[in-house]
């Protein structure tokens, strides 16, 4: 109990003086999977909104897919991207295995089934007829497109935090493709599991309450927009 | 109300993901001569990690050469298979029976020992397998007579090598619920057999920097078979034509220079007032008897 | 003759591989206002949304403003404005959304506000400017919504029974209004209902849709009396539709009705597969048994059960020949009818409709 307690002053201590080994892992990960998930919303939300608005003979294949897509297992995502980014693999030339690169295309081939299906869902719950009337109104396929974009936007924001809840929290992929190296690909998941390898508790309960943060936050975004969208709609 | 509340979160989420953009401008400071290749890979053992030996050694190599190393901490057997597909560039190990083997087959080149410490046998403090100052094979025997409750790494590191030629040694092949392979790193593998109170085969230099966390004395040291030695090697250039030849051998070279060697020989003293590697650079397996 | 608007030929729409719009021909001429009415399921907003270029069509010919309705979707779909059935509101203000076809034809922001201040004028609901759209009333969301539609001045206006579920007061006052607005800025409207009374206001023709295809075209007078089923019949509100079959003697044709026990001469062509016949409610007449008529009328005597008052016109309900029958009469005719009273009344065969 009381090595939890100290682990806990500790931790707060870290995160009030800014350590800068916590600072920088902080920042790395904000910044990998930041850049992952704004990949995936660009792959994602229009996979998800094409979904939405086209039938087509193999649409509900594709739909299992992407569901089965949003729950890939992490390693599983981390050996393939491996293998294809290994040396002497097929994309060995570019060099990107145990780059951040490398963590980043990681956790954007596990990011865009989930914001392609939840972007699927949120274009998919609006009136039908909504995207309609937008063209009758005179609006241009790209218009029509981004208005209904704009209206499904709690659902869609919803769909990105979910991602970036998933890739942030994710520790297998990252830790295979890109190594834990310190200063580099050292994520704040990584880097918790390497601390307390080391045994050292303090600096793990540090970083995982860094984690704690981040994904409380995309929580409340979540429940904040769930509960404005619900009050819309009464 | 709700509206703007989730407004002030969403601009606050936007605000985290700009500054993490901005925040993180080149965490490297100014190098000398910049060499071509910067990247090496140096595929390695837990417990130089671990132990943080490497947290020392690895920034004076970098700010004195320009050299990035980038370590990935493995056991000793994932690190020579890296080493054989050529995923490495240079492979710093303690299991001398597979580095061997690499060698002999062209994967690696230019082995050299670096350092060695010693492994131990740890155990609850009751000891009930009774093996405190026994000799390595006998104190096997006897954990295994007794089916007291063992650790194994289980993931073929250098550590896991010499465990299993251990029980090979005293003809035992270890079996049933008292023998629990774990597979992982040697830092989670000595947390585990505190918790499970069994004993464990572990190297010196992890074991003291994590002993504050265990509780458990060293029963077995001192036998010349615990003797773990560390190695570096360079992936074969002539085999695998990605490798950074020039990247490896310096980093290689500078475990043996002068300043590397002396790094490795005080590490510790001011934490656990012992050192936890002695330096051996220039010796060669034949000092050890091997 | 003015130019059509509106020209379909051979016009068949699929919706996964179900024919759910066949329109052999139908001509809309230019400042036309006309009615579509048909039961639910008819196919009337798939007609609508065909107009619109909103459904892509497989077969035949669509010349809109007398240009294929295969090319340049977009120019013509901006000529034309659709109002839906439901409001369709983006999440924001009444300006927003009224502003919005204006937006995404990139009028300059001062003609925008001028346009709109003034088209929400017309449909009365200027105090509603700064509203969230997604809370109004259902007739102030009607409202804005054909002010949305009007702003950008179509050409054709497609409006999708707009004022389904407001009370009658509400409809009669925008149906007024819609019809100022059209004539003023002679704009032709197709205007799509199921509630009659709403298209004998605002149209002189109409299309009778069922089944997705036009049963029936003309004056709503003539649907009235004449509807082309049974199911026009119940929605144009006849008054009496009654089971019946149907007998070819030497003497000539006749009507058996209440299961045989009561029969009508019926001295014309008869359709082939009619099963019902309408009786409207305002063909019977009142007779004195004493004085002789007509002998071509049909005479029937029955038994007051309801006299239901109205202004000028009363509904009698009787029972005669086995049947329940609905009677329009005249105020000075009913208003002394007590219930239980034997009733002498007679019609012209003529005036029956079979279906």
């Amino acid at each position: 109990m009381e090595s939890i307690w100290q682990g806990f002053l500790e931790a707060l201590r870290l995160l009030a003086i800014g350590d800068p080994e916590v600072v920088q892992v902080v920042l790395l990960s904000l910044q990998v999977s930041g850049t992952a998930t704004a990949i995936s919303v660009v792959i994602g939300v229009p996979l998800g909104l094409w979904l939405a608005l086209h039938d087509f003979r193999g649409k509900p294949v594709l739909l299992s897919f992407v569901n089965f897509g949003m729950g890939l297992p992490p390693v599983v995502v981390g050996l393939f991207v491996s293998l294809l980014l290994w040396r002497y693999g097929p994309l060995g030339m570019f060099g990107l295995m145990y780059t951040p690169v490398a963590i980043v295309v990681a956790q954007a081939v596990i990011a865009s089934p989930i914001i392609a299906g939840l972007s699927f869902a949120a274009i998919g719950s609006l009136e039908p007829k909504l995207r309609l009337q937008f063209l009758s109104l005179g609006a241009t396929g790209l218009q029509t497109n981004w208005l209904l974009i704009k209206e499904a936007r709690l659902g869609l924001m919803a769909a990105v935090m979910a991602g970036f809840g998933g890739v942030v929290s994710e520790v297998g992929a990252s830790m295979m493709v890109g190594g834990n190296i310190r200063g580099e690909t050292r994520v704040l998941t990584t880097a918790t599991v390497m601390e307390v390898g080391r045994g050292n508790y303090e600096l793990a309960l540090a970083l995982s309450f860094v984690l704690l943060m981040v994904a409380y936050s995309v929580v409340a975004v979540l429940t904040y927009s769930q509960n404005s969208r619900r009050q819309d709609a009464a | 109300m709700k509206k703007q509340v989730t407004v002030i979160l969403m601009s606050i989420f936007l605000a985290i993901l700009v500054l993490a953009g901005c925040g993180t401008k080149a965490p490297t400071a100014q190098q000398p001569a910049q060499p071509q290749v910067k990247d090496v890979i140096l595929a390695t053992t837990t417990s130089t990690q671990d132990s943080g030996l490497l947290d020392v050694l690895i920034p004076a190599f970098e700010k004195k050469t320009g050299y990035k190393i980038k370590t990935i901490a493995v056991g000793s057997g994932q690190a020579i298979a890296m080493g054989e597909k050529g995923e490495a560039d240079l492979l710093l190990t303690h299991a001398p029976d597979a580095e061997k083997k690499v060698v002999e087959a062209g994967a690696a080149v230019n082995r050299r020992l670096v350092m060695h410490n010693d492994f131990i046998i740890i155990g609850p403090s009751a000891d009930p397998a009774g093996i405190k100052g026994k000799a390595a094979m006998d104190a096997m025997k006897a954990i295994a007579d007794a089916k007291a409750i063992f650790i194994s790494r289980g993931d073929n590191s250098g550590t896991h090598q010499l465990e299993k030629k251990l029980w090979k040694q005293a003809n035992i092949t270890p079996a049933g619920s008292w023998y629990q392979e774990v597979g992982t790193g040697m830092g989670q593998a000595l947390k585990m057999a505190s918790e499970k109170q069994g004993y464990i085969l572990t190297d010196r230099a992890t074991y003291l920097a994590q002993a504050k966390n265990l509780g458990m004395p060293i029963l077995v040291e001192g036998d010349a078979k615990l003797l773990n030695i560390y190695h570096v090697m360079e992936v074969n250039p002539a085999k695998y034509n990605k490798v950074n030849a020039a990247g490896a051998k310096a980093f290689a070279d500078f475990l043996l220079s002068a300043e590397g060697q002396s790094m490795i020989a005080s590490f510790g003293k001011e934490k656990y007032g012992q050192p936890l590697f002695f330096a051996d650079g220039g010796k060669t397996d034949k000092d050890f008897g091997l | 003759m003015k130019a059509a608007v509106i020209d379909m030929a051979g016009v068949k729409v699929y919706r996964e591989e179900k024919l759910v719009l066949d329109v052999p021909a139908l001509q809309i001429a230019s400042g036309e206002l006309i009615s579509v009415i048909g039961p639910n399921g008819a196919g009337k907003s798939t007609l609508l949304q065909t107009i619109n270029l909103l459904l892509p069509y497989r077969e035949g010919r669509l010349r809109l403003f007398g240009e294929n309705g295969q090319e340049n979707l977009l120019a013509l779909r901006r000529r034309c404005a659709m109002v839906f059935q439901e409001p369709l509101f983006l999440n924001g203000t009444v300006f927003a959304n009224v502003a919005l076809p204006l937006r995404l034809r990139n009028l300059p922001g001062a003609v925008i506000t001028e346009r709109i201040m003034t088209v929400l004028d017309m449909f009365h609901c200027s105090h509603l400017v700064n509203r969230q759209a997604l809370r109004l009333s259902g007739g102030e969301a009607k409202r804005v919504c054909l002010a949305r539609a009007v702003v950008c001045e179509p050409e054709l206006l497609l409006l999708d029974e707009p004022f389904a579920a407001l009370d009658p007061a509400t409809r009669k006052n925008l149906l007024v209004e819609l019809r100022q607005a059209a004539e003023a800025r002679a704009m032709t409207v197709v205007f799509v209902s199921h509630n009659l009374n709403d298209v004998l206001q605002f149209t002189e023709r109409v299309i009778v849709m069922e089944k997705g295809t036009i049963v029936q075209e003309g004056h709503p007078g003539k649907v009235i009396r004449r509807p082309a089923s049974r199911a026009i019949a119940e929605l144009a509100g006849m008054d009496n539709i009654l089971p019946c079959k149907l007998e070819k003697t030497v003497d000539g044709n006749q009507i058996l009705l209440g299961q045989g026990r009561s029969t009508i001469n019926y001295p014309f062509e008869m359709p082939d597969g009619a099963q019902h016949c309408c009786l409207p409610g305002d063909i019977f007449e009142i007779d004195d048994p004493d004085q002789l008529k007509d002998a071509d009328q049909v005479r029937w005597t029955g038994m007051v059960r309801q006299v239901i008052p109205g202004i000028g016109v009363f509904q009698v309900v009787v029972e005669a020949e086995g049947l329940i029958l609905n009677l329009r009469l005249a105020r000075e005719q009913a208003a002394h009818l007590v219930i239980g009273q034997v009733l002498h009344f007679s019609f012209n065969p003529a005036e029956s409709h079979l279906i």
